[in-house]
């Protein structure tokens, strides 16, 4: 229950990884719109993520092969406003309640999956998508 | 056809199937064209206004 007494600067190593839910929405490509700022996700995957487990394929070097992977702490997260809404770190740091699908929460990695929070299973790789379709593929999770 | 024409007509004919080529294969577009200035514009003022609609966010 540390989710619950410490912030998330206070957390060690562990902890933080372990609040990730693995839902795999922070990895989908985004689109922003020039006019408004607006975001929009979208149904394809960053080329790291692996469609059937909704993990980094290599996380420990994610930075090296997708330049653009922000690595997620509690300083720059206030800034990565396109963080999902389940997030369990954006949850935490509002001072909110883990989610009942959340696997500290419940103790598994399915219902995160059942409850339809996932992206496992839905999402397509970017390799496989062209760059001008991604208006296509805009989906709201 | 004179032969000047026959060499207007075939680099005509390479600027249409590159173009074509550049559509079909999802070829990244030139970063020039995101801003609605034009590349000879930019050059000089190194001014970018971005174009309406939806652009890939360089965030993962």
């Amino acid at each position: 229950m540390f989710w619950k007494t410490k912030s998330l600067k206070d957390m060690n190593p562990n902890e933080w990884e372990s609040l990730c839910d693995r839902c795999g929405k922070c990895c989908v490509v985004k689109l922003e719109d020039y006019d408004t700022q607006e975001i929009y996700y979208t149904n394809v995957s960053c080329r790291l993520l692996c469609e059937k487990t909704a993990l980094c394929k290599d996380y420990v070097n994610r930075k090296t092969f997708v330049p653009d992977c922000k690595i997620l702490s509690p300083r720059n997260l206030k800034n990565l406003k396109w963080m999902p809404e389940t997030c369990a770190y954006k949850i935490i740091d509002q001072g909110g309640q883990l989610p009942k699908w959340h696997p500290l929460v419940c103790g598994n990695n399915e219902e995160i999956v059942k409850s339809g929070n996932s992206v496992k299973n839905r999402v397509t790789n970017e390799l496989k998508v062209k760059t001008k379709n991604l208006p296509n593929h805009i989906y709201n999770w | 056809m004179s032969r000047n024409m026959w060499i207007l007509a075939v680099l005509i004919s390479v600027l249409v199937i590159a173009s074509i080529y550049r559509e079909q294969s999802g070829m990244k577009m030139p970063d020039h064209l995101n801003c609605k200035e034009s590349m000879f514009e930019q050059m000089f003022s190194d001014k970018c206004t971005p174009r309406t609609g939806l652009k890939k966010l360089k965030q993962n």
